[in-house]
């Protein structure tokens, strides 16, 4: 029996009491690193978590990640360690520079287990683009259902007890949507509430750094660690850092909007019962819960809006890699002969068509009718959102409207139920809101998440609301192979 | 037929500030290549920009310097295409708001519109050696202003009066060497032909790479004549990129210029819109170095000559150094003159600049300031002058060193002057005569005998006195 199933604060205590040492928990997480049949991983960083091991020092009890494994998705760069974004495009790359998030964390002395796989490039929501293949879903051991993406190695080695905590990022849903399927807490804060350095960028207006944890409080402990601001990302906010785990069972506001809209568009009857059950189980501990209305073609926005905006900025934010500084190089007679055979090569076909789609929208003649229109959805959306959470402290909806899919499944991409109900977690990009996903129940053994977003830098009311949600569910901790 | 030349200016100054513009990384000229590199000017993934404050106030106080309107909120944008100086594929520089824009300056009485004034970052230096390029990103990210005028030009005089007003800001307010020869002043120019009257503007053409401010009119004045030819022949003129050729004086095609790239410009969103504060801009303005103009008239208004003043301002560390050698309260006039005359001589001699000349202003001004008041002679002056090339030592260490203090002492002059007039009776006897060059013989014995140190128009005084008493 091992360790690795339990939180972060369980573990913590058990160290604290010697019950377990450092090494033994970096053991057992490269054992099963090793022998993980999800797909988990880039690389297992063995040799450099044993040297972690070797200068953690004494215990701290004020440092809660004193000694904890984690891993962290392989688009952050980490110093001396292989950094491929799972592409070709990328292969032998090995970074001179750490992310500001990796380095908080092993100054921390947090120890790193593994760089995570992930869609291309964080390019994808399904877990199945990188380079390495599918990642798969640890609640289903015959394989067939996606734990989805584009953060899939991370939330697969969380939700499989591999580590107690993973680092993930989020452009569209890409750390909320795997929770949801993963049974894990999911959450992103507010865009600029921790910086972005080193995080290889796919659309740096909405890309947020986010993470992965098996219940509220670990997730508000994260938090306390990785915000602030960082000289090194201008877009990094000065905002004042709140104090999330101490503050977490605080009353906090009690006003809960579910947009009516979202919820209709869900055809899943077990997701919607389920949900309708903690919307009375909130009322019943205090909470004022209201269907509110949000403009269906704004919703049915969302999705192309971001497909514009998103790709757009992605082929710009990608155009560093040409085959001459870095990574793969593919010889050729000119060096506009190696750009383009390097990145023939380095990158997927699905990576290629959202490069000419991003093109395209910001062609002179296209910009107007594309890129700009996109935009101003997108602003449009926020505001709307923003007037909905003037009168509410979190927006509270099913975060998907399924549970983990097939691989072979293929949705309907101009039903409601796609465009508005897969979609809308996207919004808390677009409006760079804080915005968590949490189990909230299962449907033929594979969990559910609910979703709460707030207004900006409200992180410590979310943190309250969730913590609130996850007693009524009494679904924390969940883990496959620590159940016993 | 009368023709007229359109001539517009595009130029890129190379700011010379501590940091790169968003990066970190020291700017330093003269490196080893690729030494000057941190991640982000190697656009390694995950590097991102920050935003270097003093470009910022460089370019507020040159917008301001060009009358220009200053935009009080600070958008960068992409402009993406790819090649191979390129690092990330893209370039951040203001594309939708420049930060200076709708401004002029006045070339002999004509006013040339400046369109606008954008901050940018520059490409690294490629060299091209037989079948393979080098890359150096010692030059990547270093901060760039773009200067964009109206086409108000019409011959190569104006458009290198305009370059060498434009040089002249620029240096004098710090922000750049301002040097076309090594690139930190760069211009390209677009130029067309039409009939005097006409508004029909014959095919654009550029020129590029021009690298120096002559060559600016020289590549100009080719061109229009060049145009104008083919139109009389009834030949095309093709629109085209072209360089000037040095050695035979004219421009040479480079490319066609096809349809303009497509930069696929957005806002960039790592920087988020930045709002300047008033405070922030007027004290950028107010902080400013002064400017060629405004030294000027300064040099006026303390009683130089017109002609002195203008080649004072000239060359902003002439000018500087004029200003630290005055502290001392030397004459103006005096110190023009060394500045024009000897050290001018020693500069060109060895090929350098006032900056790196080993006399400081100081110095310089305290040994004026000594020949003016008679503590030595010219000549004496001089010599000090040749010792002080040595080490840069003070001149008054080395008067005392040098045992060169100017005897002033009438009583141990008088001595002298007895002592030689009665070696010397027959001098006596011509100044009775009423020939003069008696008395100057005497000084000059007086100089030998003193080593050149008695006191010129003392031992003169004194050598009269002494004979009409005889």
């Amino acid at each position: 029996m091992g360790y690795l199933h339990l939180s972060i604060t369980e573990l913590h205590n058990l160290l604290k009491e010697g019950t377990v040492t450092p090494k033994q928990l970096v053991d057992e997480a490269i054992a099963k690193a090793k022998a993980d049949n999800n797909n988990c991983f880039e690389y297992i960083m063995e040799k450099e978590a044993y040297e972690f091991v070797d200068k953690l020092g004494d215990f701290d009890d004020s440092n809660p990640l004193w000694g904890i494994p984690f891993a962290i998705k392989d688009n952050y760069s980490t110093k001396d360690v292989p950094t491929c974004a799972s592409s070709n495009i990328l292969e032998g790359y090995v970074p001179v520079f750490s992310s500001t998030v990796y380095q908080r964390l092993i100054d921390r002395k947090a120890i790193p287990i593994g760089k995570t796989t992930l869609d291309e490039l964080a390019m994808g929501g399904t877990g199945t683009s990188g380079h390495k293949g599918k990642t798969y879903n640890p609640w289903d051991e015959t394989h067939k259902h996606q734990i989805g993406g584009s953060s899939c190695g991370s939330a697969s080695c969380v939700a499989a007890s591999i580590v107690p905590f993973s680092i993930g990022s989020d452009t569209g849903d890409s750390v909320r949507k795997p929770a949801s399927y993963g049974g894990l807490v999911g959450m992103k804060p507010t865009w600029g509430r921790i910086s972005r350095y080193g995080l290889l960028p796919f659309a740096a207006s909405l890309d947020h750094v986010g993470f992965f944890t098996r219940n509220v409080e670990d997730s508000a402990i994260l938090l306390d660690v990785l915000a602030g601001r960082d000289g090194k990302d201008f877009s990094s906010s000065f905002e004042p850092v709140d104090k999330y785990e101490e503050d977490l069972l605080k009353p906090r506001g009690k006003r809960i909007a579910v947009i009516k809209e979202i919820f209709d568009s869900i055809t899943n009857e077990e997701i919607k019962k389920t949900f309708i059950n903690t919307l009375n189980s909130l009322k019943n501990a205090g909470f004022t819960v209201d269907f509110v209305n949000f403009d269906v073609k704004l919703l049915r926005a969302v999705y192309p809006s971001y497909i514009v905006i998103s790709c757009a900025e992605a082929t710009s934010n990608n155009a560093n890699l040409d085959g001459i500084k870095f990574g793969l190089r593919e010889s050729g007679e000119t060096y506009q002969d190696v750009t383009k055979n390097t990145r023939t090569k380095g990158f997927s076909e699905l990576i290629k068509r959202r490069f000419v789609i991003g093109s395209f929208s910001l062609l002179r003649e296209n910009q107007d009718v594309l890129f700009r229109r996109a935009q101003k959805a997108r602003r449009l959306i926020v505001e709307e959102t923003n007037r909905i959470l003037k009168d509410y402290d979190a927006i509270y909806c099913p975060a998907s409207p399924t549970t983990a899919p097939l691989f072979e499944k293929h949705a309907d991409k101009l039903s409601n139920e796609y465009l508005i109900a897969d979609n809308w977690l996207t919004i808390a990009n677009f409006g760079g809101l804080p915005s968590i996903t949490l189990p909230i129940g299962f449907s033929d053994g594979l969990p559910f998440g609910g979703n709460l977003t707030s207004s900006p830098f409200k992180e410590k009311d979310l943190f309250a609301i969730a913590s609130c949600l996850e007693d009524i569910t009494g679904l924390k901790n969940l883990s496959k192979k620590g159940e016993e | 037929m009368n023709f007229e030349a359109v001539i517009g200016l595009e130029l890129h100054v190379q700011m010379k500030t501590k940091s790169k513009m968003f990066s970190s990384t020291p700017v330093s000229f003269g490196e080893k290549p690729n030494t000057m590199v941190k991640v982000y000017d190697m656009a390694f993934p995950g590097s991102m920009p920050i935003v270097n404050k003093q470009a910022v106030i460089n370019a507020i106080r040159v917008s301001n310097a060009l009358h220009m309107t200053i935009d009080d909120t600070l958008c960068f944008d992409r402009k993406n295409y790819f090649y191979s100086d390129l690092a990330k594929g893209f370039q951040i520089t203001q594309h939708e708001r420049p930060i200076g824009s709708n401004g002029y300056l006045d070339i002999d009485n004509k006013r040339i519109r400046l369109e606008r004034l954008h901050i940018e970052e520059d490409t690294c230096k490629q060299i091209h050696l037989g079948d393979y390029s080098l890359l150096d990103y010692n030059r990547s990210g270093i901060p760039l202003l773009e200067i964009v005028t109206l086409p108000d030009m019409r011959n190569g005089k104006e458009a290198m009066k305009l370059v060498e007003k434009i040089r002249s800001i620029v240096t004098f307010l710090d922000v750049s060497d301002g040097k076309m020869e090594e690139g930190s002043l760069r211009c390209d120019v677009n130029i067309s032909i039409r009939e005097v009257g006409s508004d029909r503007l014959g095919p654009k053409v550029e020129i590029k790479n021009l690298n120096s401010i002559s060559n600016v009119q020289k590549a100009i004045d080719y061109e229009i004549e060049r145009q104008k030819q083919l139109f009389l022949e009834g030949k095309n003129i093709v629109q085209d990129t072209r360089r000037f050729d040095e050695k035979n004086k004219k421009t040479v095609a480079m490319r066609f210029k096809t349809d303009s790239i497509d930069y696929k410009y957005f806002r960039e969103p790592n920087i988020p819109p930045i709002k300047l504060s008033k405070e922030f801009i007027q004290n950028a303005i107010e902080t400013s170095p002064e400017l060629a103009e405004a030294k000027y008239e300064r040099y006026l208004a303390m009683g130089l000559s017109k002609y002195d003043a203008s080649l004072l301002v000239q060359d902003k560390d002439v000018s500087n150094y004029f200003d630290e050698a005055i502290e001392t309260k030397a004459s103006n006039k005096l110190l023009v003159n060394w500045i024009f005359g000897d050290i001018h001589a020693i500069l060109n001699k060895e090929n350098i600049s006032i900056k790196q000349f080993i006399v400081s202003p100081k110095h310089l001004g305290e040994l004026v300031l000594m020949i003016e008041n008679g503590i030595v002679s010219n000549k004496q002056g001089r010599e000090i002058f040749m010792e002080m090339l040595k080490n840069n030592d003070s001149p008054k260490e080395l008067i005392k060193s040098m045992g060169r203090e100017m005897i002033s002492d009438e009583n141990v002059i008088k001595e002298m002057v007895i002592e030689t007039i009665n070696n010397n009776p027959q001098s006596v006897i011509d100044y009775k005569k009423g020939k003069d060059r008696a008395v100057a013989y005497l000084v000059g014995q007086i100089m030998k005998k003193s080593q050149g140190r008695a006191n010129p128009s003392l031992t003169n005084k004194l050598i009269q006195e002494e004979l009409r008493r005889r």
